[in-house]
C-alpha cells in the first residue's frame, strides 16, 4: 500500500509539472480499441471485434491545435474517449506529461483527468435538464474540492460565466431557458472549471446554426489564448478545421491516413483520401462550379469488424494496386518526398502518395 | 380541377399544355402555430416561384420557416395547432390551398414529392424497403403486389443502390446513411413528379457521401426536367447545385437573387453576414467575422425589419418600419433581374 502512495504523489508531482510552449503534452503511440462481437445469451463467445480505433499515433503540442477529421464512424468519437479514459484502451499507450494514462486508476487517474477536459457535441443532451447552470458548472468542483473551497465556489461559476460570454445572472437559470450557442458555451465553461491544460472537443459546433458557429469558434480562440490552452478539435466541417487547427490529422477507418500541418494538409495533400475528402467538399462560391475538378469515391466506408486486407482505403480507392491489398501502409514520410523541403514531405500512410491540388487557392 | 381528372391514370405531360405560368408559385403565404404561449408566426409572407428544370435553393437557419414552408406546400402542415390565415400556393396556376383533402391527396406523391432531411426516422423500420417503395404504385396506381415489387427493384437500380433485386426486401437498418438517403430519393422519383422539395437532404451524410447523392439528384432532376426546392442552411451545397436562391429569416424572404450573383454582392446585411462567417483562407488566425446575437423568438419578433437587433446598419427606420422585398437596381438604375432584397438600405449594401 504504501509503495502505491509513494508511487501515486511521484505522478502528481509529475503531472504538476509544466509544459513549455511547442513541447508535446500528450503523445499517442500505437493507440487500439477494439469492441468484441459476441454470440450467444449464456455462454458467450468472442466471434470478432470492431476495430473502432486501430493503431493511432500522434503528438499533440502544449498551446496548439490538432484537428482531427473523418467520415463518421472513422473513430474520432472513439479517441476522444481514449484519451479521457473514459474507455480502456485494448493496446497502445497515452502519455501525459511523460506518464502513460492508460494504465493509470484511482488517485492517479483522477489528477490526469482534471487537466484534461472534454466538450461535446450535442449542447442539448450532455446537459442535465434538471441541474441549474450554476450547479452543471460548479460540478467539476464537487470531484476536485482542491481547486475551489467551498465558498468560493458561487463567485469562481460567475466568472466562468462571464469569461464564456454569458450573464454572471444566470447562474440559477435551467438549460432549457438558453439557446443552442448559449448552451454550448455553458458546456465550453464546464470544461474550463478545472483550469485543464487540454480540451478535447468533440464536434463542438456542428449542431450549431451557421451565424452562431462563428460566435463560438471565436469564443474558443480567444479562450486558448488567454489560458494557454491545447485543444484537439474533432469535427467534420473542414473549413472550420482549417481555420482553427495548426496541424490537421485525416482518420479513415480507425488510422491515421494522414498528418501534417494544415498547409501540408491542405494544399498538398498526398494521400488519395485526403484528396477525394477535400474535393467533395462544397465550396461556397459557385464560380468555382464549372471548373472545379471533383473526385466521388464509389460506395461506403468498409464496416470496421470487417476491414480490407492491407490499405483500410483501397476497397475505394482509384490508385488501388496489387501492393496495396496485401502490405499495409505505413504512417511516415513517403519514400519519393524524403528529404526533400516541400509541404508534400509529410506524414502519409499510402504506397503511391503524390501530391495533387484539390482545393482552389483563393 | 381538369388538371387532376385527366391524370387520374397516367402522368400528365411535362410542362403542362394548359398553364404557362410557373410550375409552383408561393403567394403572400403565412403560417402561424397557435400555442400556449401565445401565437408562434412561422411564416409572414413569402412568396417564390419554382419552374420545371429549375432549382430554388431556401438558404436560412433553423427557425426561419424554411421548413415550414415546405410542409404546407406539401400539405402535410399539424393543423391544429398550425393555421395559415392567408396566402396562395399556386401549383400549375391552381390554389391547392382551396382543394379538397381528396384533390390534395391525388396531388402529393404523384405531382410534388418531398425528399426528408433523417432517411432512419423517415422509413417505417418493420417494413422492408421494397414494401415501402412499392406502396406508392400500389395506393396511387392500383398496381399488383408482385408488379409494384418489380418497379420498386427498377427504381433502386435507378438511384445506383447495387444489388437492387437481392436488397429489394431488406430493411432500412440494413442500409447504410447515403443508401437510405438514395431509397428516399427513389420513393420521391416513384411516380416521377414535376416537383420534388428536399428539406436538408444531405445534412446527415458525410462529405464524400453528400457528393454522391447530390450528384445523383442533380442527375435525376435534369433527366425528368423536374423543379426542386432545395431547403438548407449549408452555403456550399447551395453555390453548388442552385439557379437561385432565397434567403429567408424570421418567416420572411430577405433577399432573393440568381446563384451567381449572391454569392458576388448580397443585397441584404444578413446574407453579407452569413457569407462572412465562412472561414477563408486569408483570414486564418484572425477572429472569423460573426453576426452578432442570437435568431429571434418567433412569439415575439421584433417590430421593423426582424434583423434589427443584429444589423450593423440598423437605424430608426428599420425599428419601425417591415421593410418590403423589393427589386434590387444597378447603381445606375438598370435592372437587375431576379434580384430582390428586403433592407432599407440596400443600396448601400450591395454598392458600399
Amino acid at each position: 500500500m504504501a509503495d502505491i502512495g509513494k508511487n501515486d504523489e511521484a505522478v502528481a508531482a509529475a503531472l504538476d509539472a509544466p509544459v513549455g510552449r511547442g513541447e508535446p503534452i500528450l503523445q499517442v503511440r500505437n493507440l487500439q480499441k477494439h469492441f468484441p462481437l459476441t454470440q450467444g445469451i449464456l455462454f458467450k463467445k468472442q466471434v470478432g471485434a470492431v476495430k473502432a480505433v486501430d493503431g493511432v499515433s500522434f503528438d499533440l503540442y502544449q498551446g496548439e491545435t490538432l484537428g482531427i477529421v473523418g467520415e463518421s464512424g472513422c473513430g474520432k468519437s472513439t479517441v476522444a474517449k481514449l484519451l479521457m479514459n473514459l474507455e480502456r484502451a485494448t493496446a497502445g499507450e497515452v502519455f501525459y506529461k511523460g506518464q502513460d494514462i492508460t494504465k493509470l486508476s484511482g488517485r492517479a487517474l483522477k489528477a490526469v483527468r482534471r487537466n484534461i477536459q472534454m466538450v461535446f457535441q450535442d449542447p442539448y443532451t450532455s446537459l442535465n435538464p434538471r441541474m441549474t447552470v450554476g450547479d452543471i458548472i460548479g460540478e467539476p468542483y464537487d470531484i476536485h474540492p482542491e481547486v475551489a473551497p467551498k465558498g468560493d465556489r458561487r463567485r469562481k461559476v460567475q466568472e466562468l460565466l462571464d469569461v464564456v460570454g454569458l450573464n454572471p445572472e444566470y447562474i440559477n437559470r435551467y438549460p432549457h431557458q438558453f439557446s443552442g450557442g448559449q448552451r454550448q458555451r455553458i458546456g465550453i465553461a464546464r470544461g474550463l472549471a478545472l483550469n485543464p491544460e487540454i480540451i478535447i472537443c468533440d464536434e463542438p459546433v456542428s449542431a450549431l446554426d451557421v451565424s452562431v458557429q462563428a460566435q463560438v469558434i471565436n469564443l474558443m480562440g480567444k479562450l486558448q489564448e488567454e489560458f494557454n490552452l491545447s485543444y484537439l478539435f474533432i469535427a467534420h466541417d473542414l473549413s472550420i478545421v482549417r481555420h482553427i487547427s495548426d496541424r490537421v490529422g485525416v482518420m479513415y477507418l480507425g488510422k491515421m491516413a494522414e498528418i501534417g500541418t494544415d498547409e501540408q494538409i491542405y494544399e498538398h495533400p498526398t494521400h488519395p483520401y485526403t484528396q477525394a475528402l477535400l474535393s467533395a467538399v462544397p465550396v461556397p462560391d459557385p464560380q468555382a462550379r464549372a471548373h472545379r475538378e471533383r473526385i466521388i469515391l464509389t460506395g461506403d466506408v468498409p464496416s470496421p469488424a470487417n476491414p480490407p486486407s492491407g490499405c483500410s482505403f483501397r476497397t475505394r480507392c482509384w490508385k488501388a494496386q496489387e501492393r496495396c491489398s496485401q502490405e499495409t501502409p505505413i504512417l511516415a514520410v513517403p519514400a519519393r518526398f524524403q528529404g526533400q523541403n516541400t509541404p508534400a514531405a509529410h506524414f502519409s500512410a499510402c504506397h503511391f502518395a503524390e501530391e495533387k491540388q484539390v482545393v482552389p487557392v483563393h | 380541377m381538369s388538371i387532376i381528372d385527366n391524370t387520374a391514370t397516367v402522368p400528365a405531360p411535362r410542362g403542362g399544355a394548359d398553364h404557362n405560368g410557373p410550375l409552383l408559385e408561393v403567394r403572400d403565404l403565412h403560417v402561424e402555430f397557435h400555442t400556449r404561449d401565445g401565437v408562434a408566426k412561422a411564416v409572414n409572407g413569402v412568396n417564390y416561384s419554382v419552374n420545371a428544370g429549375e432549382t430554388l435553393a431556401v438558404l436560412g437557419e433553423s427557425g426561419s420557416g424554411k421548413s415550414v414552408t415546405a410542409q404546407a406546400i406539401m400539405g402535410i402542415l399539424d393543423m391544429p395547432p398550425g393555421k395559415i390565415p392567408h396566402g396562395e400556393i399556386l401549383f400549375r396556376g391552381e390554389d391547392m390551398l382551396k382543394m379538397s383533402e381528396e384533390e390534395r391527396r391525388k396531388i402529393r406523391g404523384r405531382k410534388i414529392a418531398m425528399i426528408f432531411q433523417d432517411a432512419l426516422s423517415s422509413l417505417n423500420p418493420v417494413l422492408s424497403v421494397g414494401y415501402q417503395l412499392g406502396e406508392m404504385f400500389r395506393v396511387h396506381h392500383g398496381m399488383s403486389k408482385k408488379d409494384a415489387k418489380v418497379k420498386s427493384i427498377e427504381l433502386m437500380d435507378k438511384v445506383k443502390i447495387p444489388a437492387a433485386k437481392a436488397r429489394v426486401s431488406d430493411y432500412p437498418h440494413q442500409f447504410s446513411g447515403g443508401m437510405r438517403q438514395r431509397i428516399m430519393i427513389a420513393m420521391a422519383l416513384a411516380l416521377e413528379p414535376d416537383l420534388i422539395i428536399a428539406d436538408e437532404p444531405t445534412t446527415a451524410l458525410d462529405v464524400t457521401v453528400q457528393a454522391q447523392v447530390m450528384d445523383l439528384l442533380a442527375e435525376l432532376q435534369q433527366e425528368y426536367n423536374m423543379g426542386l426546392i432545395l431547403i438548407t442552411h449549408d452555403l456550399g451545397v447551395v453555390a453548388d447545385v442552385a439557379d437561385k436562391i432565397a434567403v429567408m429569416y424570421a418567416g420572411r424572404i430577405v433577399e432573393q437573387a440568381p446563384v451567381h450573383e449572391l454569392y458576388g454582392r448580397p443585397a441584404h446585411p444578413y446574407t453579407r453576414g452569413l457569407l462572412d462567417s465562412i472561414p477563408r483562407l486569408d483570414q486564418k488566425g484572425q477572429e472569423l467575422y460573426a453576426i452578432k446575437g442570437l435568431p429571434p423568438n418567433l412569439l415575439k419578433v421584433p417590430t421593423g425589419c426582424a434583423f434589427n437587433p443584429r444589423c450593423p446598419k440598423a437605424d430608426d427606420i428599420c425599428r419601425t418600419e417591415i421593410p418590403a422585398l423589393a427589386p434590387v437596381t444597378e447603381q445606375d438604375g438598370s435592372d437587375l433581374p431576379g434580384r430582390k432584397s428586403a433592407c432599407h438600405f440596400w443600396k448601400e449594401t450591395i454598392h458600399g
